[in-house]
């Protein structure tokens, strides 16, 4: 096989064994890597009473054929495992360095079960594996754990995955991060690592990556090396994704104080454009990057001078206008800490503005916030209450920890009907009642509310349809989506590339000179639908099903009040016909669960089809 | 006669003050408000420009290149640029069908998304 | 004397992206093997990121260095190791400054840049997304530093 490395390794850490596998052809022309893999794998090792922060879950990382491969922006990774956040698929992709690395160590995953005795980390090189003692990092950083690896392996070009405390801690929120500013961070996989004596994955690779065409591909890259820097990525490259916050907050689309508005009438304060003013450092890009996407801040004074961190769109509105916050300085801390301690940015902020909201409506006193006067807008107590809930420290902390809905729950009183999630995973940076599409993408998406499996977004924010009502076509739009980008975070892309290719085409051609397989654009998109279906299969396993796709009551209920959106709600009959439409579009049953059918013309498993 | 005079100069100032105020909320609303987001920050971060009947995205493009120069229309014609108009954002498909209007408010940002 | 031309690397521009090192491997090796480019990105965390190859010093202390006599000057500058008389014993990589030796492991012997002397120009250069590389005279850098001084000064000058 081409672009693949043919093999991967499987690592029990109850054993302490470490075996080589052989990556079957066949599975990487069904599932093709990343994404793909990763639901194939937890799909069949998972079993329905594998509690997720138990030994029988299980964790895996794989990279896609491109990765090590000089097409735009292809070193990236993705790990999954039972997400104890949502009890559904869990999973993550991230750039940096890691996916290249391990695609030039020879292997093309990794796939880890068991619990270690105890903590420890996995160290990858050309054609071997070992497990090494991780007592000395336990309680370090992810920043601390990988100059530590580096210094002890004596190798400062290791790639290092890592969690943080909050990791160890089975935090359900908890990330992992590499190359510092690079997440793998939804979902709580940090938890998984953690409640398997897992610190870390440090990669070292220096073999050649094979591809069946090197001079097309290498001539095809280099023209895609010009479109990265042109009109089709202008957006990421000035600014970054911050842009977003003044033409969100000008569309009403910003969510503010707990998705309660989407209007924030300090958006120019945490602008991306004052950002880029007051506090950008450096634009930095991952390997492989044509872009250069990364804004690093630094903090100029202030009680949190010094501190450096890398900002994105989603970082900084959760953390920010979501919880009222207008201090740059307290956002760039609060980002810190998540990074560091090793917790999501996203749940993190949407975790806190729950709070404050029922702190500010005597949900929660003075004594259930340990002191702190947690009201909207203030930047001490978001970056206090953040480190104390990664640490889960005080009574605070340990209420934060798993994330807003399991804190709702807990509280009660209704505390409930604002914890904005979906499968108990907390909404992104986008208002659910002014982008429509958007929400039916986030409500329906197989990890939890998140908008990366369908980008549907996208015909809110350009005006294709009405971002105030719902119909059933809207549900072709996310489903269409949903089958290109699970060949994006297959491939692994960057889907800040997607523009680049003018057509399905060019991104089968991708596949063709990488791999061999000759896949045109309509193939491309099956193996895309086969990935997703999937995916789905496994979180019916564990009962997913209508009753799971929608979002919290505040969208139902509850009218938009800002200067822009206002009176704006989504109409209950008109979600339904949507979700419906997405059900029909997807071809599964009105519950939304795949058809034997459609999985038997997909080649999956049809145990669990109706 | 005093009291008379008096209450007839009140009435007097409230009258030329509501006269004042009709002729400002006149000229207001015939005013449209421009917003720059992004990379058109570097024309200009805002501004208000009087309108005296209904343009077309054109005409109201070449309105702004009278003032900000020529380079304003190279990169508002851009295929990435988006175009906001009161609440609605313009689908650029059919941005020939778009109508501003005095007392409209408008933005130009590039197009957004990702996170 | 002919002034030598060097890569430069604009730290300001340069983001890390590595390009640099697929292009190299790819050009020079026909591999996509990035450790086997002859020009290296270091990453000082967090905001600092420089491409360096061989600066063709005035004494090169490589060629002082190699106990087998592998190493030669050529006319303009660069450095030309003798693959059959390197045995791989890395003392050149040692005596370098800036790490512009690596040793292939494969062919058993030093690599270094040798500005695709094959080649039109060096491919590194023209590839680099973010145009932070130059192959360059150091004369040029220190006037076009010049340059930039004064051009701030007038801006700062003109209302």
């Amino acid at each position: 096989m081409k672009g693949y490395a043919g093999k991967y390794l499987r690592v029990d850490l109850t054993e302490g064994k470490i075996t080589s596998e052989r990556l079957e052809e066949e599975v990487a022309r069904k599932f093709l890597g990343g994404y793909g893999l990763v639901a194939w794998t937890l799909y069949n090792e998972v079993q329905e009473d594998a509690d997720p922060l138990s030994p029988e879950n299980v964790v895996c990382l794989w990279s896609g054929p491109v990765a090590g491969t000089p097409v735009p922006v292809s070193s990236k990774y993705a790990m999954g495992a039972r997400s104890p956040l949502t009890g559904f698929i869990g999973f993550g992709i991230a750039s940096g360095g890691v996916g290249s690395e391990l695609k030039a160590a020879g292997w093309d995953g990794i796939v880890i079960t068991g619990k270690a005795s105890e903590p420890s980390y996995i160290y990858v090189q050309n054609g071997k594996a070992e497990i090494r003692n991780a007592n000395h990092l336990w309680g370090k950083t992810t920043w601390e754990t990988e100059d530590l690896i580096r210094e002890e392996l004596c190798d400062d070009e290791i790639r290092v995955s890592s969690i943080g405390p909050s990791g160890e801690k089975m935090n359900r929120l908890a990330n992992i991060t590499n190359d510092r500013n690079r997440q793998i961070g939804r979902c709580g996989i940090g938890a998984v690592m953690g409640s398997k004596n897992l610190k870390a994955i440090a990669i070292r690779g220096t073999g050649s990556v094979e591809v069946a065409d090197l001079d097309s591909l290498l001539e095809f890259c280099l023209e895609l090396h010009q479109r990265c820097r042109g009109p089709a990525t202008e957006k990421y490259r000035i600014l970054g994704t911050p842009a977003n916050v003044l033409v969100h907050n000008r569309i009403g689309c910003l969510p503010t104080m707990n998705f309660q508005k989407g209007t924030f009438d300090q958006a120019e304060a945490v602008s991306g454009e004052t950002m880029l003013k007051t506090m950008v450092k450096k634009i930095v890009a991952c390997p492989a990057c044509e872009i250069a996407c990364d804004h690093i801040n630094v903090v100029k004074e202030g009680p949190w001078k010094g501190t450096v961190a890398s900002m994105d769109y989603e970082s900084l509105e959760m953390l920010g206008p979501n919880c009222g916050v207008s201090d740059l300085n307290a956002i760039t801390k609060a980002v810190e800490l998540c990074d560091t301690l090793g917790v999501d940015t996203i749940s993190a902020g949407a975790t806190v503005s729950w709070a404050m909201e029922a702190y500010e409506k005597g949900f929660l006193t003075k004594e259930d916030t340990d002191g702190l006067d947690l009201r909207f807008g203030n930047g001490e107590a978001l970056v206090e209450a953040v480190r104390r809930m990664c640490l889960r420290e005080g009574n605070l902390g340990e209420l934060l920890a798993d994330g807003a809905a399991r804190a709702a729950e807990k509280v009660g009183n209704g505390t409930e009907k604002f914890a904005i999630v979906n499968k108990k995973m907390e909404w992104g940076a986008y208002s659910m009642r002014s982008l429509q599409t958007a929400t039916l993408g986030f409500a329906t998406s197989v990890r939890g509310a998140c908008y990366l499996r369908s980008g549907s977004y996208q015909v809110d924010v350009k005006g294709t349809v009405d971002r105030y009502h719902l119909d059933r076509s809207r549900g072709k739009i996310v489903s269409d989506g949903e089958n290109l980008y699970a060949i994006i975070d297959s491939l692994i892309i960057c889907k800040f590339t997607r523009g680049i290719y003018k057509s399905n085409d060019e991104m089968a051609r991708v596949i063709r000179l990488v791999t061999g397989f000759d896949v045109d654009a309509e193939e491309m998109i099956k193996i895309g639908e086969r990935i997703h279906n999937q995916a789905k299969l496994f979180n019916v396993r564990f009962g997913a099903s209508r009753k799971d796709d929608y979002p919290p009551p505040r969208a139902f209920e509850e009218k938009m009040y800002d200067d822009v959106s206002d009176g704006a709600v989504i109409d209950r009959d008109e979600y339904e016909e949507a979700l419906s439409g997405y059900y029909e579009a997807r071809r599964w049953n009105e519950e939304g669960i795949p058809t034997k059918a459609l999985l038997e013309e997909l080649g999956l498993d049809t145990t669990l089809g109706v | 006669m005093g009291e008379v005079s008096i209450a007839n100069e009140i009435v007097l100032n409230l009258v030329m003050q509501a006269m004042r105020w009709k002729v400002v909320s006149e000229e207001s609303s015939r005013k449209v408000k421009v917003e720059f987001f992004g990379p058109f920050r570097t024309f200009s971060k805002g501004m208000e420009i009087e309108l005296e009947r209904q343009l077309n995205f054109d005409e109201f493009v070449s309105l702004l290149v009278n003032i900000l120069g020529e380079e304003f229309r190279e990169r508002a014609e851009k295929e990435n640029t988006t175009f906001i108009l009161n609440r609605k954002i313009v689908d650029r498909d059919n941005e020939s069908e778009v109508v501003i209007s005095p007392g409209d408010s408008v933005a130009f940002a590039l197009l957004i998304g990702g996170g | 004397m002919e002034q030598k031309r060097i890569i430069v690397c604009d730290t300001d521009k340069c983001t890390g992206c590595e390009v640099c090192e697929y292009i190299c491997s790819i050009f020079k090796e026909r591999k996509i093997n990035w450790s086997k480019a002859r020009i290296r990105h270091v990453r000082i965390e967090p905001t600092f990121d420089i491409a360096l190859a061989c600066r063709k010093c005035e004494e090169p202390l490589c060629e002082k260095a190699c106990p087998r006599d592998a190493i030669t000057i050529e006319a303009d500058g660069s450095i030309k190791i003798d693959e059959d008389k390197c045995n791989g014993c890395g003392w050149c990589i040692e005596a370098c400054n800036f790490g512009a030796l690596k040793l292939d492991w494969e062919k058993k012997c030093a690599i270094v840049c040798d500005f695709c002397a094959e080649l039109d120009q060096p491919k590194c250069v023209q590839y680099c997304p973010f145009e932070a590389l130059e192959f360059t005279t150091l004369d040029q850098v220190g006037h076009e530093a010049g340059k930039k001084a004064f051009l701030r000064i007038i801006e700062e000058l003109t209302p």
